[in-house]
């Protein structure tokens, strides 16, 4: 059994997706319902924090793309709270931690 | 070997390994013709190029362009003209060559970048006349740009072939009935291929029937269509019937009424009536599944002659909408479909390669019903190079299937037009970022030339590195990092070398190394193959079946060593 948690927290104004567990087909429906609803503020900045993240496949992966290319087009921003090494190496492999804004820590979002 | 000069050149070789020389023209115009890749490799030069040059077509292919002509022509024009080239602007003028036995002629030389879509150079032709004695240059300026024009042209069609192909799958794959897929591949056909299409589908009890009929806006009411209503198709007759009793298409560049009207009961009246059409040319393809022959789609063209690249693309479009239409019956028997739709996706078997053995393996997931995105492909590019493709298509079920399908379709499709893996990843890129689904894909593209030096060029596209098993047990991974095909218009790729000599290759897909394992499936993966130092391919694929690999998601596994 795989299971996602989540929920949608909020610092400082900026809407932060806390994701829990596994990322593949099982439960991509939830984290992407969770990442809507964080779009749909329309905020400056969002984030999805996957520091509890233990697992993502090309699914979630394919989920991250879509909201950063929103994002792009809205002229938003949109940002990752880095995982565990085995959750970044999946964004090493396909290159995408040079395409995508990645943060140790969400507190970095708000200073400055 | 590619010596003469009705060779292939920037498109030309069609995928059943025979030539098409869509650049005969060129060599009626008594001019000198070089043509490069994107990367100024000489793809080709024709007779009076290597008269001119000093050298074999089979000498002058394959090297640096600026090579070939070094000491015949002075280096500053050269460093100009490829200055201009690479700006993708034409660069014409006339100048000295040296030719082989000293004397020196003036040429009018015009060299033309071809510019595929996004701007991306495809590569340059180059023509050259001696002027020295012509009183005609008139003439051959004349030549030139006719010349410049058919290279020009053809690069389009090839640009939009593969356009058409892109748009083919997108909307079978939203199909779920076969009969509607059907009616959607007329639609798609009329238009794109031809003015009229008729798609036709043998019954279990030996009949056959139209089942769409599809024909120019301005065949407002359905002529085509009600007339061709009236005759009954002969199953014993000429025309379809043949095709689909053999499953050899039918190809007549030049045909008429009378022969589209084989197949019908009464061939004479419906030859006649059709008559107002003004038909010109007429092909036939099957339409098969797993060796099965279901139907045909027959397309007519009234206005130009039909050539062997339309015969070949006809042929693709009838393999989509086959799959398409086995889809959709899978869809809808709610069967558990992945191992017979993955099949599909799959070379039957692996083509032998001079002086390297393959071995492959796939297995798809335990779990769930859905097909999974994972594919290889073995193919032959041309005479002397051999693909080796391993990939996976982010997603699952009927549209990963198809978007899988786009994606090895455009490989084989672009492969023999570039020269590097990167370069050709970038084009596929192209194609699968104006599809506009929110598909993607991982892949590394190799390429093997039995009578080089035995290396592997191959270029990574956000897929985990290839694994090297040296002969003294060493595991290590070769390449770098590149980013997907289908997210970015500009991806981040190299072309790397790797030489087999005495060494395994492992090309393999992540569900090999699961990541839940903590990160440690990379790892585990390299003890396991260290056992296969020394061994041949066979060992690898015994290694990666064992139990302790988890079945969450597909993988696939490609092993590549020397015979």
């Amino acid at each position: 059994m795989t299971a996602l948690e989540g929920r949608l927290e909020h610092l400082d104004g900026v809407p932060v997706v806390v994701l829990a567990g596994e990322i593949d087909l099982a439960t991509i429906d939830h984290a992407q319902r969770l990442l809507q609803e964080a779009e749909e503020e329309a905020a400056p900045v969002m984030a999805a924090d996957l520091r509890r993240v233990s697992f993502i496949d090309s699914t979630g992966l394919r989920l991250f793309v879509q909201v950063h290319r929103r994002a792009e087009q809205a002229e938003r921003r949109f940002a990752l709270v880095r995982g565990p090494a085995n959750v970044q190496r999946v964004f090493q492999v396909t290159k995408l931690d040079e395409r995508f804004w990645f943060v140790d820590e969400p507190e970095e979002l708000t200073a400055g | 070997m590619i010596t003469s000069d009705d060779s292939p050149a920037l498109t030309g070789r069609d995928t059943q390994g025979g030539t098409t020389d869509r650049l005969t023209p060129l060599s009626s115009f008594r001019t000198a013709v070089l043509v490069t890749d994107g990367a100024g490799v000489v793809t080709r030069c024709n007779r009076e190029a290597e008269e001119l040059l000093g050298l074999t077509a089979e000498d002058a292919i394959g090297r640096d362009a600026r090579e070939v002509v070094s000491g015949k022509i002075d280096p500053a024009v050269v460093e100009s003209a490829v200055a201009e080239v690479r700006e993708g602007r034409a660069w014409e003028g006339v100048t000295v060559v040296t030719r082989p036995d000293g004397t020196r002629s003036d040429c009018r030389i015009v060299l033309t970048p071809v510019i595929g879509s996004e701007g991306i150079p495809l590569g340059m032709v180059g023509v050259a006349v001696d002027i020295t004695e012509s009183k005609a240059a008139d003439e051959a300026v004349t030549n030139l740009l006719a010349a410049e024009q058919s290279a020009r042209a053809e690069a389009e069609e090839a640009r939009g072939r593969l356009a058409f192909l892109a748009e083919a799958s997108r909307v079978l794959a939203k199909s779920l009935d076969y009969r509607a897929t059907l009616e959607r591949v007329a639609e798609l056909a009329t238009g794109g291929l031809s003015d009229y299409c008729i798609v036709y589908l043998a019954e279990e009890h030996g009949t056959i029937e139209r089942l769409a009929v599809s024909g120019p806006d301005r065949d407002g009411d359905g002529f085509a269509r009600q007339v061709t209503e009236r005759y009954a198709i002969d199953p014993r007759g000429g025309g379809v019937a043949p095709v689909i009793r053999t499953g050899r298409p039918a190809f007549h560049p030049e045909a008429d009424a009378a022969l589209l009207a084989g197949d019908v009961d009464d061939p004479a009246g419906m030859a006649q009536e059709l008559e107002p059409l003004g038909i010109r040319s007429w092909m036939c393809v099957p339409l098969a599944l797993r060796g099965r022959i279901f139907g045909a789609i027959s397309l007519v063209s009234t206005g130009r002659a039909y050539t062997e690249a339309d015969l070949s693309l006809a042929e693709e479009l009838a393999s989509r909408a086959a799959q398409s239409i086995e889809n959709a019956r899978l869809y809808q028997q709610g069967l558990s479909v992945a191992s017979t739709l993955q099949a599909g996706l799959l070379p039957p078997r692996l083509p032998s390669i001079p002086g390297i053995e393959i071995a492959a393996v796939y297995q798809p997931a335990g779990r769930g019903t859905e097909v999974g995105g994972d594919f290889y492909d073995v193919f032959r590019v041309e005479e002397d190079r051999w693909a080796i493709v391993i990939g996976d298509v982010c997603g699952k079920g009927i549209s990963a299937a198809s978007f899988t399908g786009l994606v090895r379709h455009a490989i084989r499709a672009i492969a023999s037009h570039e020269d590097r893996p990167s370069t050709l990843l970038r084009r596929v890129n192209e194609v699968i970022v104006r599809d506009e689904t929110d598909q993607f894909c991982t892949l590394i593209y190799g390429e093997y030339r039995p009578s080089g030096p035995g290396l592997i060029t191959f270029s990574v596209a956000g897929h985990p590195l290839p694994l090297l098993i040296g002969g003294d047990g060493s595991v290590t991974q070769v390449g770098a990092f590149g980013t997907p095909l289908g997210i970015f218009p500009d991806p981040d790729l190299d072309d790397h070398e790797v030489g087999l000599d005495g060494d395994l290759l492992v090309l393999y897909t992540d569900g090999l190394v699961d990541e839940s394992l903590g990160g440690r499936g990379e790892e585990h993966l390299s003890t396991l193959l260290k056992r296969c130092a020394r061994q041949d391919v066979s060992c690898v694929i015994q290694a990666v079946r064992g139990p302790e690999f988890s079945d969450r998601d597909d993988r696939a596994v490609l092993a590549v060593g020397r015979r």
